[in-house]
């Protein structure tokens, strides 16, 4: 026990001590080990605190103390766990009584002498170690960082690339839920037309992805990829095009996005952060838990922002490799920044897209010889 | 209170230093045993904070065993990992889970808020609930219908009604609580709170098409707006919760302020955020001293109660009724 000071608040021995009644007869001293220790009892089911003599030793215990009067087979008592800090212990009685001491190292002599094991006693031997402490944080910090940095990212492209069924189900299922909130396109058949001839060369590209287009009415310009190769365009982001090499971009962009597994990777990695999370933090206060999810709303938009380069990386090629002008896809990226009114987006943690400046300059850059 | 009462101060003597090796230690175990520790280092930290806790010359007790508490993780664990598989795989499916976890919610609510209780023990007597599930239902469901029609204006007397449900059913051994909280203090506290927030709710009102405000410093508006706005109803529902309870002839003060409570919140954050977490054991042993530290206990005679059940009846009970039992989510 950290401590056995006398001066601790609850039972006060000293007042008991000089009041004592002379008891040292109940039990044989010898040489055989015994205990003595001051604390309170509790009747069984009562709340009242009766201080209290404790005797203990060849396999008995006695309580004695104003109206006290309790023996039994030191095997049938149980002591509480060992704590750090200056605390009460507790010992259960069998008749249901209690005593509660604030002296430890008399309980740690009574937890010797009954021979049982100490609940949490274990436990409690690595926590009153500093270095065993020192070790774990660092191990805590390197399992973290480590984690952030290398394991998860590189277990969620395991995880894609071992279960491509994995990628179809969610696909289906990410694409029923947005279903619930979009509509059917209400592009004309020719403009249909035109956007699935603009797809079909994209598609053509990468025959491996298995890739179809979805065509739907978001009321918002935008364009996503699903993991099992579903490549959504919404009507608005057509309208806003002004050239079919404006879409090529945009479906090379998304293609990108398929053919690396990112769709898949942001589950499993959102999965595997959130459990980290709960491990770390789940025991802080939600306020506190906010802040300190701060670090990991950061790993995570940080890998998004990898990923939307990396999908760009896939865009500009495609662009290149059919000899199209990259800056196409710069102005449609400008246009959609512009769309985009702040005050409509939900309010974000951090920006997980990387500036639209940079990625703009990055096609224009590549234009010029 | 009348001339008679003692008040007796409640005070928390836990420190950082010892409760950052309890809480590091059980971090570290949770991350090698893939979550299955979580549960031991639950009832280790409970079991400091408890005992750290004293009230008039003793401290209380945290008796619940992990097991149980494993056997209830596990279950919330299989259910997530159950809305989890339905969502990603079929969509109406996934609204009906969504609709049984709805109605098993406030189950859970009480056989947590139960659990909690007994596991709760002063001076060898634990605190018991008795709650009608049928008034669960009731309560539950009727402050979130009340809620929803009232496009959340009822909110806080729907939360009332759930927290004198709770505390009413509460008793410490056989004195019973009763709760004297109004349902006006309670829309009184929410209305002051969004008082806090009138700030950002003009800043959105008065100027929705300038787009520079939407800028920082409308965030930090917002966001400083709503931070204070959280931290003031910390502090009054907590004070409104505890001030209201009379246990017996006994009656619970708490006299949490403001900004004392803000100062603890903002230290605690840029702690916690500058050491990447490694703060939260010593900002959640500060932000205790602060709350026990404002209890009082107006106490008019002894603490002197009897336990309704024999505690070894209560653990044989306990063990055989316990099948969901460890059920304790945090919630309540």
């Amino acid at each position: 026990m950290a401590s056995a000071d006398p001066s601790l608040p609850g039972p006060a021995p000293s007042t008991e001590r000089s009041a004592r009644a002379d008891a040292s007869g109940i039990t044989n001293a010898g040489a055989a080990p015994r205990v003595e220790l001051e604390a309170h009892y509790f009747d069984p089911r009562r709340s009242v605190p009766v201080p209290a003599r404790v005797f203990a030793s060849d396999a008995r215990l006695i309580v004695s103390g104003p109206g006290v009067d309790v023996e039994c087979a030191l095997g049938d008592v149980r002591i509480g766990p060992p704590l750090l800090g200056e605390t009460l212990d507790a010992v259960l009685l069998p008749n249901g009584g209690k005593l509660e001491t604030a002296d430890g190292a008399a309980i740690d002599r009574l937890r010797e002498l009954s021979g049982r094991p100490v609940p949490f006693g274990r436990i409690y031997r690595i926590e009153q170690s500093w270095p065993l402490a020192i070790a774990a944080t660092l191990g805590v910090v390197l399992a973290l960082v480590s984690a952030c940095l290398w394991i998860i990212p590189l277990g969620a492209l395991h995880v894609a690339r071992t279960w491509p069924s994995l990628a179809q189900r969610i696909g289906h299922g990410t694409l029923a839920l947005l279903d619930l909130r979009l509509e059917p396109t209400e592009l004309a058949p020719p403009e249909r037309e035109r956007v699935q001839g603009i797809f079909a060369r994209v598609a053509s590209d990468h025959p491996q992805l298995g890739l179809k287009l979805a065509l739907r009415k978001a009321g918002f310009a935008n364009a996503f990829a699903l993991p099992d190769g579903t490549v959504v365009l919404t009507d608005e982001i057509v309208h806003l095009s002004q050239h079919d090499d404006e879409l090529l971009g945009v479906l090379f962009h998304e293609a990108g996005h398929i053919a690396r597994g990112h769709g898949l990777r942001r589950v499993v990695e959102s999965s595997m952060l959130a459990l980290l999370a709960t491990a770390y933090y789940g025991d802080a206060d939600q306020v506190t838990a906010l802040a300190a999810g701060l670090p990991l709303a950061y790993a995570r938009s940080s890998y998004s922002r990898e990923e939307e380069l990396e999908a760009d990386s896939a865009a500009l090629g495609g662009l290149r490799r059919h000899a199209k002008d990259p800056r196409h896809f710069a102005r449609i990226l400008r246009a959609l920044d512009s769309t985009t009114n702040e005050r409509d987006r939900p309010i974000e943690y951090l920006s997980s897209h990387p500036a639209t400046r940079e990625r703009v300059q990055r096609f224009e850059a590549a234009a010029t010889p | 209170m009348e001339q008679s009462a003692q008040s007796l101060e409640w005070r928390f003597t836990g420190r950082a230093t010892e409760y950052f090796r309890i809480w590091i230690i059980g971090v570290a175990l949770s991350l090698l045993t893939l979550g299955i520790y979580s549960a031991w280092a639950k009832v280790r930290s409970q079991q400091y904070f408890y005992r750290h806790t004293w009230l008039d010359g003793s401290s209380f007790e945290y008796i619940a065993s992990p097991r149980e508490l494993l056997r209830g993780r596990l279950l919330f664990a299989a259910l997530l990992a159950l809305v989890f598989v339905v969502q990603v795989s079929f969509t109406p499916a996934a609204l009906v889970v969504l609709v049984l976890l709805l109605a098993v919610t406030p189950w859970v609510i009480v056989r947590s808020s139960a659990f909690r209780a007994r596991s709760s023990v002063f001076r060898n007597v634990p605190l018991e609930l008795q709650a009608s599930l049928r008034d669960a239902y009731v309560t539950y469901f009727g402050g979130y219908l009340t809620t929803l029609v009232s496009c959340g204006f009822a909110y806080p007397g729907a939360r009332w009604r759930r927290v004198e449900f709770i505390v009413d059913g509460l008793s410490y051994g056989s004195e019973p609580f009763h709760w004297f909280t109004t349902r006006d203090a309670f829309y009184s506290a929410y209305l002051r709170g969004a008082l806090i927030m009138l700030p950002s709710i003009a800043l959105a009102a008065l100027s929705p098409d300038l787009p520079y405000l939407h800028g920082l410093p409308s965030k930090l508006i917002s966001y400083g707006t709503l931070f204070l706005a959280t931290v003031f109803l910390r502090a009054e529902m907590a004070n409104l919760l505890y001030s209201g309870v009379r246990i017996g002839p006994h009656a619970l003060r708490s006299g949490q302020r403001f900004w004392p409570l803000c100062g603890i919140y903002v230290t605690n954050t840029l702690a916690v955020l500058a050491t990447l977490g490694l703060a939260i054991p010593w900002a959640k042993v500060r932000l205790a001293r602060y709350r026990v530290g404002s209890l009082t206990l107006m106490a008019r005679g002894p603490l002197d109660v009897t336990a309704r059940l024999d505690p070894r009846q209560r653990r044989g009970y306990g063990d055989a009724a316990a099948d969901l039992g460890g059920i304790d989510l945090g919630i309540g």
